[in-house]
This record gives structure tokens, C-alpha cells and sequence, in this order.
């Protein structure tokens, strides 16, 4: 299996190659987030500007206004911190054909520990009027949006990408549009909405469910920004119940969207969600997962207590 | 090649319509740092750049940033001026809704090549855009006219690093050097001396010029055009305020609005100014 970042870092050499207008910015992080590909295949195109993200997002800003379709590239967390002032004042106020691309997102920086785990890049790129934000859940949904954010004018777009490999969920060449979500199993008696790598463990906790006779659907929100609101109206009205799982700090990210929606259109419904509440520690992945209460076991809990069936 | 008079007449129009601008519109804008830079906006718009009111967007015109956003009084005044809107727009400066925002806004008022406001952000878009310039091959220029102030932003050396690597010649980059930001004097709060050496440093080729001799920064500017291998930064020695005696080197005059006296008064040191200018003697 290959890492998501690499499926990224190779698809956006594939088709930025053959639009002249995609330049790539990175921060010294090309070996790490994959633009390294794209450099190797369009070194004209390619600018490393050093490890100076504050100056790499105006900078996007100032070549989209000039015509081209610039994707910056850092790790999740300093994109939506250093490069945010840039982000809010002059990529998303001017509305400017920018792609914006969080590496390492999650806890998928793992080692590194909680300086480089990124926790809040939905809720902080979500606030800003008029940005798309997508967090593909598999290597054929990474393929299909990054080709898409390389032949599309969608004004700024923020894809959050993971520096892992997971389970294929999607047939090749499914096609995904921002706004629709992707329904991967039915079922009536409660809907797990989840986005990335969490939506992989909520198959998981829906397949462990489902031996114990609860029915869950799973709902594949990797579209933040535009939410599908009806999709998350259906999951309430036809399961009664709505679990969250992401791999976020929980206020601001996809718990507080589907609250936020839900509580706007008048639909009420037994809720929960699992989430990231703390800051984190350097480990494994899959230990720190565990270990912060965002693994397949920890939603299939959630599902029961939500249910009251804890 | 230039008509020096004619472009020092212009500039006390366009210090007329900055007082106009700062008295007529809504809310504290800011005057002293507009008149700062009266004389290198009319050099920019009126003598140097390629434009074209008609065509904003051409796609090969000649960019100005103007990264002291709060400036914008000054830049309002020369894009009215120069064609690109009405001056009938000016009393609805800083009105909510308005086209002439209280900062620059690419999206709302024709002519604008960028938005600022957030202070250090312009040279780095001025640095996307000239390194999108050169990509695309269009032979046009990026001016960036930075605060002394602004400069003590951390962005703006990050700024400086990448226009020097990449060798941007096609980037003219200007300090309105008036020793004066907003809550008192650069060398009180925060200097940023030796100039000279730091942008040398960081590899631009630097000039120095007076930022209100007509004739002298028209020439600074050509002998910034004609440089290659390396982006100029133009350190521009002006004075805040300048041309309005009461204003002049006042920090309290970062924001204001005139009273009516004080606005009778600007306008009647400006007509003399341009008497002076019609005249033949010395400024």
C-alpha cells in the first residue's frame, strides 16, 4: 500500500506536469511531503523557499494574481498556523486560486510528537469564507482530488493529506465532488460521519457492531467544506442517532459541523462523538490512536452509549 | 523624457485629493503616511509604469503593491487621477460597503494589484508575482512600497531571502523612510539601522534617493528598471507628512482627520505649493 502523501506527491507531478500554470511551493519539506516528485518532473516550476511558511503563503497569493495555480505545501499544523494570516487576509479574501496542502495531518506525524501533530487544520480552514477544505480518506480519493484541484479554478482549496498508507475503500477511478459525501455501508439503527483515516476504523467498528446486531451506516465526510448537509440530515432522520469519529481536536472539527447543521434545520437526534481532547505525545501511530480514544474500539463504544446500549 | 513640472503639479493634486480623502470619508484614516508617499505614487503612476486604466487586468502591465496599505489614501488619489475611477467616489471612503476600503482591496476598487492591510505580507506577494511574472514570461514589473516601520516585521526578511535567491529583477522594492511609525519614532521604539547593509546582505542591489525630488526618483527608478541578476530595494529618504507644515514630522498625525481649519489650511500651503512650482522657484 502506499502512503497517501506519496499517492498525492505523485499524482500532482502526473497532472501538474501538463498544466503549465500549477507551480509548486514547499518549506524544506519536499522529501517529506511529496512535492519532491513534482520537482524531479518540473524543476522550473518547483521553488523551495526555505523554511519560511509565512512568506511561502503570501507569496501563492501573489503568483495566483499573476495567473498561476500555485499548491503550498508544509506540514498540516505550521499551514494552518504560520501560513493562516496569508490564508484568512489574502488567499481567502481575494478568493485566489490557491491550493493549500496540510502534510502530515492527524496524528500521522506520530514520532514527532505534539509540535507536528495537527489536530485543529479543519477548524481553522473551515472559518474562512469562500475555502474549500477536503481530507481524503484513501489512496483513490487522494488521486481523484488532487488531480481535480490541478485542472480545476475552485478558488482556495485546503486538502489536509496523511502521511500514511490505509485499506483501499473506493474503486479506482471513482470520481468524488466537494459538497457530496459518500455513503460506504448502509444501516438503520445509527450513522457514523467520519472523515480521513477515521473513516477506515468506523467500517471497522460498523463490521464489530453489526456482530452484535447494531446496524450502523457510514458516511464519508472528506468533503468539510461544502458540508453535505442533507447527507447529514438523512443520517439523523433515517438512524435516530449520529456518531462522530475524526481524528481532531473535537470543537470546531466535523462534531461541531454536523451539530451546527442539525441544530440550524430543527432535527433532533441522539449524538455523540469521538475526537482528540488533549495535546498529544510522540509514539506509534496506531499506539497514539489507541491511546487518545479515536481507534474502531473507541467509536464502537461511542455507537453503544449513544444508543444507551453501553 | 519626463515633464518634471507636470509631475510635480500632479503630485500636489494628488496630496489635494489625500486631504480631500482623509476629511471627506468616514472615520481616522491616515494622512501623514499618504503624503509620505505622494511623490513616488505620482513618479509610479504617472511617469514610470505601464498601465492601463482602461484595462486593469492587462495581463503585462506593471504591478505596485502597496505594502503600508494604510497609505491608501495616497494610492486612491493617484488611481482617481490616472483614470481607473471617478473622484466623485472619494467621500465614501471607509463607508461600509464602499469601494474605497480603508486598506487596499484587490476585489473592490479597480487598479488595485493587491490587497494589504496586514503589514509585511506585500513584499511576499510582490515575490509570487514576479516570480508568476517571469514564469509566464511577461515582461512587466512588481513595485513594492514598504513602511520603515513594516519593515520590523519578521515576513519581510523572509521576503527579502527568497527575492534574493531567485535573483528577482523584475522586483523594485521601496522603504519609505520617514523615521516614523505609528506610536512614535523607528529609533525610539524599534530602529532598524544600518539599512544599506542589511537589503545589500540579503542580496538586493540598493539605491537611496530623496522621496520628494521629482527628477530624482524618476532616475532612481529607470536605474532600478535597467538592473539585472538581482531584485533593488530603493531606500526613499521623505518625511511624513510632507507638504502640509502642520503634519510635518508629527506622529500624531498617523491617523486623523483634519478639523475644517486644518483642511483650509493644507489647501491653501498646497496652492501655494503649486504657485511656487508655476513660478519656476524652488520647492
Amino acid at each position: 500500500m502506499e502512503a497517501l502523501r506519496d499517492v498525492y506527491g505523485r499524482t500532482l507531478a502526473q497532472y501538474g506536469k501538463d498544466n503549465p500554470r500549477v507551480m509548486v511551493l514547499d518549506a524544506d519539506l519536499a522529501t517529506s511531503t511529496k512535492t519532491v516528485y513534482f520537482q524531479q518532473a518540473c524543476p522550473e516550476r518547483f521553488f523551495d523557499v526555505g523554511i519560511a511558511e509565512a512568506n511561502m503563503a503570501a507569496m501563492a497569493a501573489g503568483m495566483a494574481s499573476a495567473g498561476a495555480l500555485p499548491f503550498l505545501n508544509t506540514f498540516a499544523t505550521f499551514v494552518t498556523t504560520i501560513g493562516s494570516l496569508a490564508a484568512k487576509t489574502l488567499i481567502g479574501y481575494n478568493h485566489l486560486n490557491v491550493r493549500l496542502i496540510g502534510s502530515n495531518n492527524g496524528l500521522t506525524g506520530g514520532y514527532d510528537g505534539s509540535t507536528h501533530h495537527s489536530l485543529d487544520d479543519i477548524s481553522v480552514m473551515r472559518l474562512i469564507p469562500g475555502m474549500t477544505v477536503l481530507y481524503p480518506s484513501d489512496a483513490c480519493m487522494t488521486r481523484s482530488l488532487t488531480r481535480l484541484l490541478t485542472e480545476e479554478d475552485l478558488g482556495p482549496v485546503y486538502m489536509s493529506v496523511s502521511r500514511n498508507a490505509t485499506e483501499d475503500l473506493y474503486a479506482p477511478d471513482t470520481q468524488f465532488e466537494p459538497g457530496r459525501a459518500c455513503v460506504l455501508r448502509e444501516g438503520r439503527d445509527a450513522a457514523i460521519l467520519a472523515y480521513g483515516l477515521s473513516v477506515g476504523r468506523a467500517l471497522k467498528a460498523a463490521q464489530a457492531l453489526a456482530q452484535e446486531g447494531i446496524s450502523c451506516r457510514v458516511v464519508d465526510m472528506f468533503s468539510l467544506k461544502p458540508v453535505d448537509e442533507a447527507a447529514i440530515v438523512a443520517a439523523a432522520c433515517e438512524t435516530g442517532a449520529v456518531i462522530t469519529a475524526e481524528e481532531q481536536w473535537i470543537p470546531g472539527g466535523l462534531y461541531s459541523i454536523v451539530a451546527e447543521t442539525l441544530l440550524s434545520r430543527g432535527v433532533s437526534t441522539r449524538f455523540g462523538g469521538v475526537g482528540v481532547t488533549r495535546y498529544t505525545s510522540s509514539g506509534p501511530y496506531d499506539q497514539l490512536v489507541a491511546h487518545y480514544g479515536i481507534s474502531e474500539a473507541d467509536i464502537a463504544a461511542k455507537v453503544r452509549q449513544t444508543l444507551g446500549k453501553a | 523624457m519626463y515633464d518634471i513640472q507636470a509631475l510635480e503639479l500632479r503630485a500636489v493634486e494628488i496630496r489635494r485629493d489625500i486631504l480631500e480623502l482623509v476629511t471627506r470619508g468616514q472615520g481616522p484614516a491616515h494622512p501623514a503616511p499618504s503624503l509620505s508617499c505622494a511623490d513616488i505614487l505620482t513618479a509610479l503612476y504617472f511617469g514610470v509604469m505601464r498601465v492601463d486604466p482602461a484595462h486593469p487586468h492587462w495581463a503585462d502591465r506593471d504591478r505596485f503593491i502597496l505594502s503600508k496599505g494604510h497609505a491608501a489614501p495616497a494610492l486612491y488619489a493617484a488611481l482617481a487621477q490616472k483614470g481607473y475611477f471617478d473622484r466623485s467616489w472619494y467621500p465614501t471612503l471607509r463607508r461600509c460597503g464602499s469601494r474605497l476600503q480603508g486598506h487596499p482591496d484587490m476585489t473592490k476598487t479597480p487598479g488595485v494589484d493587491m490587497t494589504t492591510g496586514s503589514l509585511g505580507h506585500g513584499l511576499s506577494a510582490g515575490v509570487g508575482m514576479a516570480v508568476g511574472l517571469k514564469l509566464r514570461r511577461q515582461k512587466a514589473n512588481v513595485y513594492v512600497l514598504l513602511g520603515d516601520g513594516e519593515i520590523q516585521e519578521g515576513i519581510v526578511w523572509e521576503a527579502a531571502m527568497t527575492a534574493g535567491r531567485f535573483k528577482l529583477d523584475n522586483l523594485i522594492a521601496m522603504v519609505d523612510y520617514n523615521h516614523i511609525q505609528s506610536s512614535g519614532f523607528m529609533e525610539d521604539i524599534m530602529p532598524m539601522e544600518p539599512l544599506r547593509t542589511k537589503w545589500e546582505s540579503f542580496g538586493f542591489h540598493v539605491l537611496e534617493m530623496n522621496g520628494h525630488n521629482m527628477r530624482e526618483i524618476l532616475d532612481t527608478l529607470d536605474r532600478a528598471r535597467v538592473i539585472k541578476g538581482a531584485p533593488v530595494m530603493i531606500l526613499a529618504h521623505t518625511t511624513k507628512g510632507q507638504g502640509v507644515s502642520y503634519m510635518e514630522n508629527d506622529p500624531s498625525w498617523h491617523t486623523g482627520i483634519p478639523t475644517p481649519e486644518q483642511y483650509r489650511q493644507a489647501m491653501s500651503e498646497l496652492d501655494a505649493a503649486r504657485d511656487r512650482i508655476l513660478g519656476g522657484g524652488a520647492r
